[in-house]
């Protein structure tokens, strides 16, 4: 019994090195990846939850399992406020780094009791799921050390490595999830049927989603389209080999899963973009950290100015109930699906950059 | 380095939900997990199947004409609008539908918790009186439509639309 509980043990030990080795960032490529994150977000796309207050009570169903099924109605106005001005003074505190591990955490939690308010009308929407997670993997990572107007002061539950190799497990697993029952059904050498095919006819004829390569689906041969479901299925089912492998497989895959998420935008119109941040932190951002270092004071400053009063306008915002850039595509989907375009193409970008600058290094140590 | 017993832990945490979900059909949120969608289609399809549900209030003249359902359910967005719109508003005769047979659904009715009580309801159908009205519809009922409708593929032209089921809800009542 305890030769086998030894290998077990030295199995998790070797899981968890690889991993480890696989996923490795230094601490200040994450402090300046922070503030891309934060700044995106109070721009781009910031959080909101006011307007759930508006929906009327007897539409309130939400799922068994749910942080919204503890309440017996749905909260009024000020519970959703409140829920507004918190987020935007956890999200503004991440994003300058004032007590950066407790705000993030504090931010990724207040997104989850909205987004179960959110998710109580009758569907739940899972594309905001590796994002949540970042960020609570992230409050441990030691973001807010650097770059940072009050910097964290690391304790023993900061951990970089622990953070990105967990969230990398994470981003594994929640790709299994999509590609496991994908595979029972796809993977069938069969080409009268096809899976990816049924998103389509979905979303072209069912919700209308017709922009860009759309209307070229149907011109495309069976052969073709078999081979989007095979790799459809082997990008979702491989990541965990991908990371077991080593740092560079694993970038990789992540250039790989860009290329299927900018398809997807391309083919079928379907938006999932916050996944750009769970997959970007495995990049090197010490080149920004290096520029962020050396902001000149004045520039520092204007860009304070400009943030307080950027804030205000926020909270006037919240407090007035005007529609503000949310999480939610529905409310805007063109301008959604033409910043995706960008978003998948930067990323990618950024991926082959990050794996030609580990390469020419390597070189040089070589 | 995690230990192994944070290891186990961490199984633990992101199996249940998934498990949750494969076998009983039920969500759980928060949870990593990512949609899948594993439906497949004929590849020489000709014809696609959708139900679509039309909206009807009366207007002055007392003929019944056409609502719009977005002006009547916002600020829900379109996505959860036509969960929504496909349950009559929770307050029509199809969410009362029991569907025992069903396992999954036995295990939903028992933990699920019924919020849908009276005043809400009253409220509800307040409200999409007044929208009706905004509309410039003159009266409180509204004629609910549910259609089959057959699409060409490719082009998307309708085919066919057959109505599946009519209902009015009395707002007043």
């Amino acid at each position: 019994m305890k030769a086998y509980y030894t290998w077990i043990d030295n199995l998790n030990t070797l899981f968890w090195t690889r991993v480890i080795s696989s996923t490795t960032v230094d601490v200040k490529s994450l402090c300046a990846f922070r503030i891309v994150l934060g700044a995106t977000l109070l721009t781009l796309y910031f959080p909101s939850f006011t307007w759930i207050a508006e929906v009327p009570k007897a539409l309130f169903n939400p799922p068994i399992f749910s942080i919204a099924n503890a309440f017996d109605e749905l909260p009024g106005i000020v519970f959703f406020m409140t829920l507004d001005c918190m987020i935007l003074l956890s999200l503004s505190c991440l994003t300058l780094g004032i007590k950066t591990r407790i705000s993030t955490l504090i931010f990724a939690v207040l997104c989850i009791i909205g987004l179960s308010f959110n998710y109580s009308f009758g569907k739940i929407d899972h594309g905001y799921t590796l994002f949540y997670f970042t960020l609570l993997c992230m409050s441990f990572s030691g973001w807010g050390t650097q770059l940072a107007l009050y910097p964290d002061k690391l304790t023993k539950y900061d951990s970089t490595i622990k953070s990105l190799s967990l969230l990398a497990v994470i981003i594994a697993f929640g790709m299994f999830t999509a590609g496991f029952s994908k595979a029972l059904h796809w993977i069938d050498f069969d080409m009268t049927w096809n899976g990816f095919l049924r998103w389509y006819i979905d979303s072209y004829y069912g919700s209308g989603k017709k922009l860009y390569l759309a209307s070229i689906v149907e011109l495309l041969p069976p052969l073709v389209l078999e081979i989007f479901d095979y790799t459809a299925v082997l990008v979702e089912l491989s990541p965990i080999f991908f990371l077991l492998h080593s740092g560079k497989a694993w970038r990789v895959w992540l250039m790989l899963i860009c290329i299927l998420h900018l398809a997807i935008v391309l083919f079928l119109n379907i938006s999932f973009n916050l996944n750009f941040f769970a997959y970007l932190i495995f990049i090197d951002f010490s080149w920004l950290y290096n520029k962020l270092i050396n902001i000149s004071k004045l520039v520092l400053n204007t860009l304070l100015a400009f943030f307080s009063l950027y804030f205000l306008v926020r909270l006037y915002l919240i407090f007035s109930q005007q529609q503000m850039v949310t999480f939610f595509p529905g409310l805007r989907p063109k301008f959604d699906l033409y910043f995706d375009i960008i978003i998948w193409l930067v990323a990618i970008y950024l991926i082959i950059n990050h794996l030609l600058v580990s390469k020419q290094n390597r070189l040089k140590e070589a | 380095m995690f230990s192994l017993r944070v290891t186990l832990v961490l199984i633990v945490i992101l199996i249940i939900p998934y498990a949750i979900k494969s076998f009983f059909s039920i969500e759980p949120f928060p949870a990593v997990i990512l949609p899948s969608g594993p439906g497949k289609s004929l590849v020489n399809k000709s014809q696609f199947e959708v139900t679509t549900v039309s909206y009807l209030g009366k207007s002055g003249d007392g003929r019944w004409r056409q609502v719009n359902a977005q002006r009547l359910l916002h600020p829900l967005h379109y996505p959860l609008q036509r969960y929504i719109l496909s349950r009559e508003f929770m307050i029509g005769d199809s969410s009362n539908i029991n569907y025992i047979n069903y396992p999954t659904n036995i295990l939903k009715s028992k933990l699920s918790r019924n919020r849908n009580n009276y005043q809400a309801r009253s409220d509800l159908k307040e409200l999409l009186k007044h929208r009706l009205y905004s509309q410039g519809f003159k009266s409180s009922s509204l004629k609910i439509l549910k259609y089959k409708v057959i699409i060409s593929i490719p082009g998307g032209d309708t085919i066919n639309s057959i109505l599946i089921n009519e209902s009015i809800l009395y707002l007043d009542r």
